[in-house]
Parts: structure tokens; C-alpha cells; sequence
């Protein structure tokens, strides 16, 4: 009877086995609090760190958090698609720390997706998200706070990025697109920055229904070499030292159109570009509401560049409505 | 005496249970966890496992809820009554949609059915997140749908009402479509992040959509409404960003029969590598497009027409910019103030 039972438990393991062979990848892997790395990262055995998680994981498969706890020690490079998230109600924190990135995304090819994280500086860090490689990143609901270079710096080469829902605040820069990135923001809050959001050459970024505060730059279109393009949508930029800036150097393009925001109260300039003397540096108006800023419109000092308007901005109550000695141009009706 | 007090109690007992609780009682609310078991009455002390049985469980009308983070089927969820089936907050109640087929469909005359703050994922081979091809009312808010491999939402119910809110629509490239109208749907999409498909949002042949707050990105199209079958579509879109995507929006008519219409008001339209808007107009069919307070710039053409001559008004308060042309192909005809 004891060898009989012996038998079918022995063979009951075998079915087992073969069921769960050892280097199966799982749709959905789980972390938490109470976890262990050597667990299997099951829903009943879940890990307690993002990477033994990332190794258990399929390729285009979850990752879930399923309580509130810190769910890294050092940066963590994630190499494959796939979703990390938080289930509603939990805070999964990740820190930047060690000098180096909380999350650093290399996946060629690849698609991530994070939703419902924190991530704070600890001690020393360089970016919140980091994406380097990849063809799609999409942030939803997420914070991130206090990192010394960039919360989200994408520089992943013909990619799309969004963001959506979240908080970037008191970082080196809040968010950050260059090379042939395409970003669409919406619903994001970047403040107490030193930059809010920076469109560096060849990227393409545009922000709806957003707020930028408290930064030095709120949002900037900066180029040196190519191009870089900024479209903002129904969004607030209110108490900044400088709402919006584009700035064109040697023969580069920056541009920023601006639309059915509000810009007050920012210490130095509304709207202001700047170019070099080859260089063309423009920024489109229509609709907003430039209020109580020291200088609405701004033409930076050399070559004046172009302020494009359709006529339907309000100008009212700041120090200067128009500085630096330019004039507004008046957009074709179309 | 005893005994016959006995054996009327027993009497009444017996047409008492069996009149107040008939043995397949249907429960206004039933509930779903992931320590649930389906041979439970599906009730909030007894929880069952999976949708299937809280869909046998719940009477038409009913909710459905799950009450922790899990995923809750195991193949297609077919829903043949009214129904809610929401997860409450706090939890991620994950739907997923497998084996090639749909993750939830509904094919049921009349029925009424709402998804709330449901996670509806792709795994290894997918049709549709949601399938809605017979029906009165589908409602869709807080959900996020991603990764499907046909649509994340189709919709082909004859006369059925779409609303999808506060929900973000993500899809994986190859051929799939975000929310797909055919025939006579009324679609509403408001707040709604719809990224990464082939075709956004696919209105056909006769289909009436209105999108608000919202934003597309990141797709082949953004938006294509066209008229198979001669159908009119009409198709709204007012308040939202139609960025960063090869075409943002397309009207297309390709027979004469064909009627399409276009609205788009204070939207902001950019970054559209081939086109913020495409037209293409098919002889003697109607596409008629009308433009109101849109911001059109940093795109390859602003409006480009490619065939035919549509018919483009605007009120003349477009900021079009940094297009290579604003417009090609095409005239503008200005409105009249009214």
C-alpha cells in the first residue's frame, strides 16, 4: 500500500514536471513584498525583484506588483516587451540609485509598456526611464521624482512614446525626446524641474492637456544640428521662470506651436525664441491666454525670429506683452 | 396530531424553499475572486473562479464583480444577457483573449452590456478584445486594451450604441485596428487613448462616430472613415490630439454611391509623417469635410488631397503651419458665418 501510494506520487511529480518544464516562460509574472527570487514568480510563488521577474517572464508578457513595496536594488535593464505594473491601489516603487538609471530599456524591436510605478532618486541616480532601444514605450499613471539627469529620457532610435497620467517633478529634466523619437504627452504634470520637457533634434514631441510649473524652462524646442518640433494642446504653463522656448543654433530648425493654452504668471518670458543668424527659430500662437508674465512674447537678442499669430491671442497684464524689439506676424486664414 | 403537524410542516417547508428559491436562482450580483471555485453559488462569501459562471449565475441585468487581481477565463467569454462586469477599483481584473479567438463577445439581440476597469490582454493568438455583433448597448470606461491581434473593440450590432471612456486602446502594429465600426453603429469615444494600431479607429459603411478628448497616436492611420456599400459615414472628432501617425485622418469614398463625412473641430494635428488628413474622393460620390479651430502643423502635407475633388470647407480660423504644403491637391472653401 505505501510503495502503491508511493508510486502515483511519483508519477503525479513526473505529470508535473512535464507540465512545468523548468525553462517554461510565464505570460504573467508576479513580485512581492513577501516573495523569493528562487520562487518560481508564480501567482502562489512570486519573486521579490524586478529582474529574477524580467528572466520568468515571456516575451510580450506582465508583470505584476501585487503589494506596496520596493521592487529593486539597482538599475534594472529590461531587454524584452513587456508590461510591469502595479495592481491598482499599490505603490510599486523602483529607485534610481548607483549612479545609474531605476529602469534602462534596450530591447531592439521591442515594446514596454509601465504602468502605476514610483520611481525615486536614491543617493545617486541618472534617469528614472531610460529608453534606449526599442520601437514603443508607453508610461501610464506613474510618478517620478528627484532624478539628478532626466525622469524619462527617450532616445530610441524611429520609436513612439507615451505618456499619460503621470507626474514628473524636481528632476534635472522632467522629460526629454531626441534622435527620431515621435512622443504624444497627455495629462502630464512636469513640474519643479529645471526643465520640464525638452524636444532635442530630430525628435517630434506633442503635449496635450498638460501642466508645466515651477520649472526654469518649462518646455523648450531645442536644435543645434537638424530639427526639433513641439506642439502643445489646451495645456497650462504657469509659474516658470520661461513657459516656452525654442532656441536654433548654427543653421538648425526649432519650432513650437502653441494652442488654446494658458501662459501666466512665468517670472521671465511667456513664449520666447531665439536663433542664431542661419538658423530659424519660430513659434506659432492661436488661442491662448498670455497673462501676468514679465514678458509675453519674447524675440530673443541677434537675428529676430518669427512669432506667428492667428489674431485670437489674449495679451493682457503682463510687464512687456512683446519683447525684444520683434513684431508678431499674422497667420493666412485657412 | 404530532404527526400530522410534523408532515405539514414538512409540507410547508417544502413548497416554501422551493417557491421562494427555485433550484436555478439567479443572483442580481455575483462575484468573482481569484481563491473562487465555479462549483460555488457565485456569491460574495462563495466566490466563483471564472466570468462563465458568474455569467450562468447573474440574472439579465445583473453585475458581475471581481473582487481581487487575477485573470478570469480561460477562453472566449461568450455574454448572452445584460450584464456590468466590472472590477473594483483597486484591482486589475484581467480578461484575456486567446487561442485566436475574442477575449468577450456579445451576439445577443437586445442586451445591454457594460465592462468597467477591465485589463483585456493578447495571448498567443487573438481576433478581438471586444466583440460586439448583436446588441443594443455596449459600454466600455476605465479599460485597457492591448496587444490584440484583429480589433480591440469591433463593432457590427445593426442600430447598437457604442460608448467607450476613459480607456486606452493599444495595439501591436501588424493589422490591427483599435475600434472598428461596420454598418449602423452610433460610436462615442471620449477620453481615450487610442496607439499603435494599423488603423486607429476604422468607420465603415454607414457608421456614425464621435470622438472627443482623446487622442490618437503613434498609428498607420489615425482614423479612416469610409462608406462600403454606399452607407453614409459620418464621422466627429473635436477636442483631441492626432499625432505622431502616418495618415492622422482619411475620408475616403471609392464609388459613386459612396457618402462620407468628416467633421473636425479644435483639434491639434501633427506630427503625421504622410498627411494630417488624406482625402480621396471617388467621382460623383460625397466626401464632404469641415474643418473649425484646428491647429494643422509639423506634418509632411497639412491636408492632402489625392483623388477627386472633395468637398473641404473651413471657417477660416485653422492655425495650419510647418506642412509641407498646408494643402495639397485640394482647395479650401470657406464657410459661411452663420
Amino acid at each position: 500500500m505505501r510503495l502503491g501510494s508511493l508510486l502515483v506520487r511519483a508519477v503525479a511529480c513526473l505529470a508535473l514536471l512535464a507540465s512545468h518544464p523548468a525553462h517554461s516562460q510565464l505570460f504573467r509574472a508576479y513580485v512581492a513584498s513577501d516573495g523569493l527570487d528562487t520562487n518560481p514568480c508564480t501567482l502562489q510563488l512570486p519573486c521579490r525583484l524586478l529582474p529574477a521577474a524580467l528572466t520568468a517572464v515571456a516575451t510580450g508578457g506582465e508583470i505584476w506588483m501585487l503589494d506596496s513595496a520596493n521592487y529593486n536594488t539597482s538599475q534594472v535593464v529590461i531587454a524584452k516587451s513587456v508590461s510591469i505594473l502595479a495592481v491598482p491601489g499599490v505603490v510599486g516603487s523602483i529607485v534610481a540609485t548607483g549612479g545609474a538609471a531605476g529602469l534602462f530599456i534596450s530591447a531592439s524591436g521591442g515594446r514596454v509598456s509601465l504602468r502605476n510605478l514610483v520611481i525615486v532618486h536614491y543617493t545617486s541616480s541618472t534617469h528614472g526611464i531610460f529608453f534606449g532601444s526599442g520601437i514603443d514605450l508607453h508610461v501610464a499613471d506613474c510618478e517620478i521624482a528627484g532624478v539628478a539627469t532626466a525622469a524619462i529620457h527617450a532616445t530610441a532610435p524611429n520609436s513612439q512614446v507615451t505618456v499619460r497620467n503621470t507626474v514628473l517633478r524636481g528632476s534635472g529634466t522632467g522629460f526629454r525626446a531626441e534622435d527620431t523619437t515621435v512622443a504624444s504627452l497627455e495629462g502630464v504634470h512636469v513640474l519643479d524641474n529645471v526643465y520640464g520637457i525638452v524636444v532635442a533634434d530630430d525628435a517630434r514631441v506633442s503635449v496635450k492637456d498638460s501642466v508645466a510649473a515651477g520649472n526654469l524652462y518649462g518646455l523648450r524646442a531645442e536644435a543645434a544640428t537638424t530639427s526639433a518640433r513641439l506642439v502643445v494642446e489646451r495645456s497650462s504653463l504657469t509659474g516658470n521662470d520661461t513657459a516656452v522656448s525654442v532656441s536654433a543654433t548654427g543653421s538648425a530648425v526649432a519650432h513650437a506651436t502653441v494652442s488654446r493654452s494658458d501662459v501666466s504668471h512665468n517670472s521671465v518670458n511667456g513664449l520666447a525664441a531665439i536663433q542664431d543668424p542661419s538658423a530659424n527659430a519660430v513659434i506659432v500662437a492661436d488661442g491662448n491666454t498670455v497673462t501676468h508674465n514679465f514678458a509675453g512674447f519674447t524675440f530673443g537678442a541677434g537675428t529676430p525670429p518669427t512669432i506667428f499669430t492667428r489674431g485670437n491671442n489674449v495679451l493682457r497684464y503682463n510687464t512687456v506683452d512683446i519683447g525684444g524689439g520683434g513684431s508678431l506676424t499674422s497667420l493666412a486664414a485657412q | 396530531m404530532e404527526l400530522r403537524n410534523a408532515i405539514a410542516r414538512a409540507f410547508f417547508c417544502a413548497v416554501a424553499l422551493f417557491t421562494a428559491m427555485p433550484a436555478p436562482a439567479q443572483s442580481f450580483r455575483a462575484y468573482l475572486s481569484s481563491t473562487g471555485n465555479d462549483a460555488n453559488p457565485c456569491s460574495l462569501q462563495q466566490p466563483c473562479r471564472l466570468l462563465p459562471a458568474a455569467l450562468a449565475a447573474v440574472a439579465d441585468g445583473g453585475e458581475i464583480w471581481m473582487l481581487d487581481s487575477a485573470n478570469y477565463n480561460t477562453a472566449t467569454v461568450s455574454v448572452t444577457k445584460s450584464v456590468t462586469i466590472l472590477a473594483i477599483p483597486g484591482v486589475n481584473g484581467s480578461v484575456l483573449a486567446t487561442g485566436g479567438g475574442n477575449a468577450i463577445d456579445i451576439n445577443t439581440a437586445g442586451v445591454k452590456v457594460t465592462l468597467r476597469n477591465l485589463v483585456i490582454g493578447h495571448l498567443t493568438s487573438s481576433n478581438r478584445g471586444v466583440s460586439f455583433t448583436q446588441g443594443a448597448q455596449l459600454g466600455i470606461s476605465g479599460c485597457e486594451i492591448s496587444g490584440i491581434q484583429g480589433a480591440a473593440v469591433y463593432a457590427s450590432a445593426s442600430g447598437g450604441k457604442v460608448s467607450v471612456r476613459n480607456s486606452v486602446l493599444r495595439g501591436s502594429g501588424g493589422t490591427s485596428v483599435g475600434v472598428r465600426t461596420l454598418g449602423d453603429v452610433n460610436a462615442t469615444l471620449d477620453g481615450v487613448q487610442v496607439k499603435g494600431f494599423l488603423q486607429g479607429i476604422y468607420a465603415d459603411a454607414g457608421g456614425r462616430v464621435t470622438v472627443s478628448d482623446s487622442v490618437l497616436a503613434g498609428n498607420t492611420t489615425g482614423a479612416i472613415v469610409i462608406s462600403s456599400g454606399g452607407a453614409d459615414t459620418r464621422f466627429v472628432i473635436a477636442h483631441s490630439a492626432v499625432s505622431g501617425n502616418a495618415e492622422g485622418l482619411r475620408g475616403q469614398t471609392t464609388t459613386m454611391l459612396d457618402s462620407v463625412s468628416l467633421t473636425a473641430r479644435n483639434n491639434s494635428i501633427s506630427h503625421n509623417t504622410t498627411a494630417g488628413i488624406r482625402l480621396s474622393h471617388a467621382a460623383s460620390s460625397s466626401l464632404v469635410v469641415a474643418l473649425d479651430a484646428n491647429t494643422i502643423a509639423e506634418n509632411n502635407v497639412g491636408i492632402e488631397v489625392i483623388g477627386g475633388t472633395p468637398s473641404l470647407r473651413t471657417r477660416e480660423n485653422n492655425a495650419m503651419r510647418f506642412n509641407t504644403p498646408d494643402v495639397s491637391g485640394g482647395a479650401l472653401t470657406p464657410l459661411a458665418p452663420q
